[in-house]
């Protein structure tokens, strides 16, 4: 036998790979063989709010399936209603009209209430008008009801108004038919909702009598309306303290905590936000509300506090957490470990977090109250972040 | 250099490459501790007897302890050697027990004659090396905590050998380099969970020097060596999984004083017997400059002999094989809780397998043998390792005499 030179290397490299094969069994870990340094800690913290404040603007309504009408939660609604250009030659004469609502909602109680329609004497835009924009403003108007008619208390009552047809013809021009109308119910105990030109087929419905130069028998021309928002003022200040959310009036919340106990090389394995509900001051319109707490890459500016996510400051905030609350829940609580986890290393400078309500149906006026640190401090929200700190 | 030793210098490259690259492992718990498990067996050659190199000289492989060893190098050799390492252990807590075992080209050298008895010499080896993952899993399942290690300090050394008359002295600076993770890892079951993982890197570099002396008197060989102090820095490096990245210190690392003695005795070209003793201060080295261990004062007990059947090259295969027989016990340099201290004891066999006319050999060693005890310290290690060696030759910067 002879081992030559390209036997062996060959043999040799063989052997090597054979001997790679290796099946390792796992040694448990014990306090025996590793020192308590040489492993991480895991370590729990929880954290008290810091800096809590909320701050509200009243929403534009467009969009919504709901016309509310009517006084509830110290918060009066209106409802402006317009049509199109109506099409109708100068021979032809609006005899009379009738405006019909049909009902949907009831929020509060009452045995019914009175509401007025009324002319409106300037133009509106539908994606911006407010109440105090537009309807507070003197003129907007006129003061002078066309008709009076009595709202039930029943969901499902409709309401018809008489319109006047001098009024109605107005529309007739592109100027006039930017106006359309105003519904009022300043004596109203409760609300009512009302399906808007969203809501098919129950929208609202003009219905006109028309008469042609030289007849005699009347037509009967039917419009739905192009636009249709309620608008809506607060009677009474909200008292200061709570965390508000909500979408009529698109309460933001500020929740600030401290994190800098927690070292920079610590990994947060999970950071929970618990929000607690003061239910007795919470209202609710609908079923539910989405929540989502953001994370703000400016420092807010407390005087007034608020964020404008959609349209001053387009990128200043980043979606992190979404959650709901409704009747029967009475704490929500978000994932919030990737902010949390910014802070302590300080890649992104801590400016809290913000609390606001997102819709996907529509605005109404649910209100969800949170306890604050001013109004409970023992229920006011917690941060409780579970971290791991690195061996030494 | 011709075109031809050109190619097979790039072959040799490559394994060099491989040596380089690929990390040196050592399988065993008692290597959590420190740099880990000090590689003090050197040569494949030496490993079948043993260890026990110290007084010897080898015409074909060289022995990094004793530079002094280099000189009987009378061609060009590339030699790498690869390691296989497997340690079964018992645990006294609970009788668990487990396995470890790893795999890794483990040095590469190249000692290149400039004349008849002077020898320079370039490589690089491992001088210490960790792996270990301990794992459990909490008795809720809610998460599983791991802590491995891996890596370890490397040398590249330089050294040159020349003689004397009777008398073999070389001289090797070690450029120490490498590098040891240390994973800490906690893996949760939920999602709702992000998992942790702090990686702590620690890079050491430094620079050392070791010396060596050897005589032979008739059938006696003596040799000695020792390697001065030194102080490697360590950058000690944090990584983990939330983000943190960061050199969270600079210490030092001292490695002691070391010193050995070897004794040789032939008889005749085909027996050979030897024995080394070697040791190292590290009981003298403070924890902070070990990693927050003990150290303790190590020793190695080597002994071993090679028989060569036949030395003529007209015999048959078989006969010009080496078979060598050794033993080893050496005393581990960290202190366990309670000022435990671990040894570690082997039985060695060894085969040379010569080819390419002689100038070439495959060296073959296993070590069988037993690592603490469950009676002192807290685990047994029953390891196995498997040691294979291949050295080549070329003549470099000698002109073949002319007739």
């Amino acid at each position: 036998m002879k081992l030559t030179k390209k036997l062996a290397v060959p043999l040799y490299f063989c052997a090597l790979l054979a001997l790679a094969c290796n099946d390792d069994k796992t040694i448990p870990l014990g306090p025996d063989l590793v020192d308590p340094s040489q492993r991480g800690q895991r370590q729990q913290s929880s954290k008290t709010i810091v800096v809590d404040s909320t701050a509200n603007k009243i929403a534009n309504t467009f969009g919504t399936l709901n016309l509310w009408l009517g006084k509830f939660d110290d918060i009066e609604s209106q409802i402006l209603i317009r049509f199109a250009r109506l099409n109708l030659p100068d021979t032809v004469t609006v005899v009379a009209g009738t405006l019909k609502l049909h009902g949907r909602l009831v929020k509060g109680n009452g045995a019914g209430f009175e509401a007025t329609i009324h002319e409106v004497k300037n133009s509106w835009d539908s994606l911006k008008v407010s109440y105090q924009n537009d309807i507070f403003q003197k003129d907007f108007f006129n003061a002078t009801p066309m008709d009076q008619q009595r709202a039930g208390s029943a969901a499902a009552d409709s309401v018809t108004f008489k319109l006047d047809p001098a009024v109605v013809s107005a529309w007739r021009t592109k100027e006039g038919r930017e106006k359309g109308v105003l519904i009022q119910a300043p004596t109203a105990t409760f609300t009512k909702a009302f399906h808007s030109h969203f809501s098919t087929p129950k929208q609202p419905v003009l219905e006109l009598i028309t008469l042609k130069g030289g007849n005699t028998k009347n037509d009967t021309t039917r419009l739905s309306p192009t636009s249709s928002v309620f608008v809506f003022h607060r009677l009474v200040e909200l008292r200061k303290g709570p965390i508000y959310a909500g979408l009529g009036e698109q309460h933001q919340s500020a929740l600030s905590f401290d994190v800098t106990s927690i070292p920079p090389n610590a990994t947060i394995s999970r950071a929970l936000l618990t929000l607690e509900v003061d239910t007795l001051n919470s209202v609710f319109y609908s079923s539910r509300l989405d929540l989502q707490i953001s994370q703000p890459t400016k420092n807010f500016d407390l005087n007034p506090l608020r964020f404008e996510p959609f349209v001053s400051y387009p990128d200043s905030l980043r979606a992190t957490a979404v959650d709901s609350v409704n009747v029967a829940i009475n704490k929500v609580t978000f994932t919030v470990t990737t902010p949390v986890q910014q802070w302590v290393l300080d890649s992104k400078e801590n400016f809290g977090l913000v609390l606001f309500p997102v819709s996907f149906t529509g605005r109404d006026l649910t209100r969800v109250t949170f306890y604050s640190k001013e109004t409970n401090a023992a229920r006011a929200p917690k941060l409780q972040i579970e971290y791991t700190l690195p061996p030494q | 250099m011709n075109f031809k030793t050109w190619l097979r210098f790039g072959r040799y490259s490559l394994i060099c490459l491989l040596a380089l690259t690929d990390s040196s492992f050592a399988g065993s718990i008692f290597s959590r501790r420190g740099i880990g498990l000090l590689r003090y067996r050197d040569n494949v050659r030496a490993i079948g007897m043993g260890g026990a190199g110290m007084a010897l000289g080898d015409s074909l492989s060289f022995y990094f302890f004793n530079p002094a060893a280099m000189t009987r190098v009378n061609l060009t050799r590339v030699q790498s050697d690869f390691r296989y390492e497997r340690a079964s252990v018992d645990l006294a807590r609970n009788s668990s027990n487990g396995l470890l075992s790893n795999a890794s080209v483990n040095s590469f050298g190249l000692a290149i004659p400039i004349k008849t008895g002077n020898v320079l010499a370039l490589g690089v080896r491992p001088y210490s090396s960790t792996d270990f993952e301990f794992r459990q899993t909490t008795n809720d399942s809610a998460f599983t905590e791991s802590l491995s290690s891996v890596g370890g300090v490397s040398e590249l050394y330089l050294g040159f050998a020349a003689t004397f008359g009777a008398w073999r002295v070389g001289a090797t600076t070690d450029f120490y380099f490498g590098r040891i993770n240390r994973i800490w890892r906690l893996d949760y079951v939920s999602d709702e969970f992000r998992n942790s993982e702090d990686i702590i890197n620690r890079h050491f570099t430094g620079i050392g020097l070791h010396l060596g002396l050897q005589r032979q008197f008739g059938p006696w060989q003596l040799g000695t060596a020792a390697g001065l102090p030194t102080r490697l820095n360590v950058k000690n490096e944090l990584n983990t999984l939330g983000g943190f990245t960061g050199v969270i210190s600079k210490t030092k690392l001292k490695l002691p004083f070391w010193w050995g003695a070897g004794l040789g005795f032939a008889p005749n070209r085909r027996w050979l017997i030897s024995a080394d003793y070697r040791t190292q201060r590290w009981g003298a080295v403070k924890p902070e400059e070990l990693i927050g261990d003990r150290g303790v004062d190590t020793y190695d007990l080597s002994f071993g002999g090679e028989f060569i059947p036949s030395i003529d090259a007209l015999a048959g295969y078989f006969k010009r094989m080496s078979l060598r027989l050794g033993g080893n016990y050496q005393q581990l340099p960290y202190e366990e809780p309670a000022g435990k201290k671990v040894q570690q004891w082997t039985v060695n066999l060894g085969l040379g397998f010569p080819f390419g006319r002689g100038y070439n050999r495959i060296d073959f060693a296993v070590e069988l043998g037993q690592r603490g005890s469950l009676a002192d310290n807290l685990a047994r290690e029953n390891i196995i390792l498997i040691h294979a060696a291949i050295i080549g030759s070329e003549r470099w910067f000698q002109r073949p005499k002319r007739k």
